[in-house]
């Protein structure tokens, strides 16, 4: 019979099968470690309905960080013998990986307006909402720039370089001429030698 | 200008040619899309490779045979530079490249002014999925940048979808059995549930 065959078949199935892959978009972890090595903090602000599962999945994906070893380091100042340099290179050819949580200062995910989230976020950060931007694939949540001035930024395929680049730029725009902070000292501005 | 990467990183049988990231010394004369360029490579005796973005000099490459020497891998083009002025010389340098950092973005190594504070939605724009609908939990790490949810029995469903669905539409004296299969079968799939 059948059914009775197909009952066989289920007790037969292995037990230890994968599910579905879930990985970032391609270039969000070097974007990622990109604002990580210029010291900007990151936040994520989601309104999903599972917030532990969203938490355990940043935990779950790792990312990988070029290894911090103090030869690694001295590979972006020296300019020196080649020699040297094949040494440095040795020990950062093998990458370590990071948690992605872990590259967030903060972590807004509950179900709720985006506006709660930026409420927090401000509130915690102390940054003004004029120095914060914000990428996001539902339009929606366009709302938090009408009402906090937080350049939104519209996403349609996940973040990549392009529209990270094209959201500054619309940041920078805003902004450019009569920034609320520009007579005080900003972070981020001018920070080619870092990396 | 004259770029330095690592070697090319060996991934299953096909080689992956690393962009480089990191440029020592002043960024401000280096054009932002020149690791995305097709980069000519070469192997040295040190295991780099020396790359070229300019056209004269890699023409001159592929005329010379590899180079032993590090010295004789510049081109005269650059010696002449460096020659005519010493604010030119810290550029020409090679500049060594770690492997695991991409340059992605633009904007953010321009040395203009930058948000302090980026804030990104989870669902399609970090990962392209919704962590709520899509992901079933029982989340297991798989790889860098890769994880799984639990499997969800697919046959299993289709067989109780099945048997409910015959068991309304044959009449009550035959069917009097096919919910119990059903049941049954929605317990197989409830087991591979919960692995």
């Amino acid at each position: 019979m059948s059914v009775c065959e197909y009952v066989r078949d289920l007790t037969k199935q292995k037990k230890n099968r994968h599910g579905e892959h879930f990985s970032f978009y391609s270039e969000v972890p070097d974007l990622l470690q990109e604002l990580r090595a210029k010291g900007i903090k990151i936040a994520a602000a989601s309104r999903t309905q599972t917030p532990d599962l969203a938490r355990e999945m940043l935990k779950l994906l790792l990312i990988e960080t070029p290894s911090p070893s103090p030869s690694a380091s001295s590979v972006y100042n020296s300019s020196s013998s080649s020699s040297s340099n094949t040494a440095a290179t040795a020990d950062s050819s093998k990458p370590t990986t990071k948690k992605a949580i872990d590259f967030f200062d903060e972590l807004q995910i509950f179900p709720a307006n985006k506006v709660n989230h930026f409420n927090n976020l401000q509130q915690k950060t102390k940054i003004e909402y004029s120095e914060m931007i914000f990428f996001d694939d539902e339009s929606r949540n366009r709302n938090v720039e009408k009402e906090l001035g937080v350049v939104f930024v519209w996403v349609r395929d996940g973040v990549n370089g392009k529209a990270f680049d094209k959201g500054v730029e619309a940041w920078r725009k805003r902004w450019g001429k009569s920034h609320p902070l520009d007579g005080q000292q900003r972070r981020g501005g001018g920070g080619e030698d870092e990396l | 200008m004259l770029i330095r990467t690592l070697p090319f990183k060996q991934i299953g049988s096909t080689y992956h040619l690393l962009r480089p990231v990191a440029l020592v010394g002043s960024i401000s004369k280096v054009s932002h899309t020149q690791h995305l360029l097709p980069l000519q490579r070469k192997k040295s005796t040190w295991g780099f490779n020396y790359v070229s973005n300019d056209d004269e000099d890699i023409d001159k490459d592929n005329k010379t045979t590899t180079n032993k020497n590090n010295n004789n891998n510049m081109p005269h083009k650059k010696k002449a530079s460096a020659a005519s002025s010493s604010a030119q010389e810290s550029q020409t340098s090679a500049t060594l490249v770690p492997a695991t950092m991409r340059q992605v973005s633009k904007t953010l190594h321009d040395g203009h002014p930058l948000p302090q504070l980026f804030v990104f939605d989870l669902d399609y724009t970090l990962w392209p999925f919704w962590v709520d609908t899509h992901c079933s939990g029982g989340l297991k790490y798989v790889k860098t940048n890769c994880v799984s949810d639990r499997f969800v029995g697919k046959e299993s469903l289709f067989l109780t979808s099945f048997v409910f669905l015959l068991s309304y539409i044959l009449p009550p004296s035959n069917s009097s059995l096919l919910p119990l299969f059903g049941f049954i079968s929605m317990q197989f799939g409830r087991e591979e549930k919960l692995l």
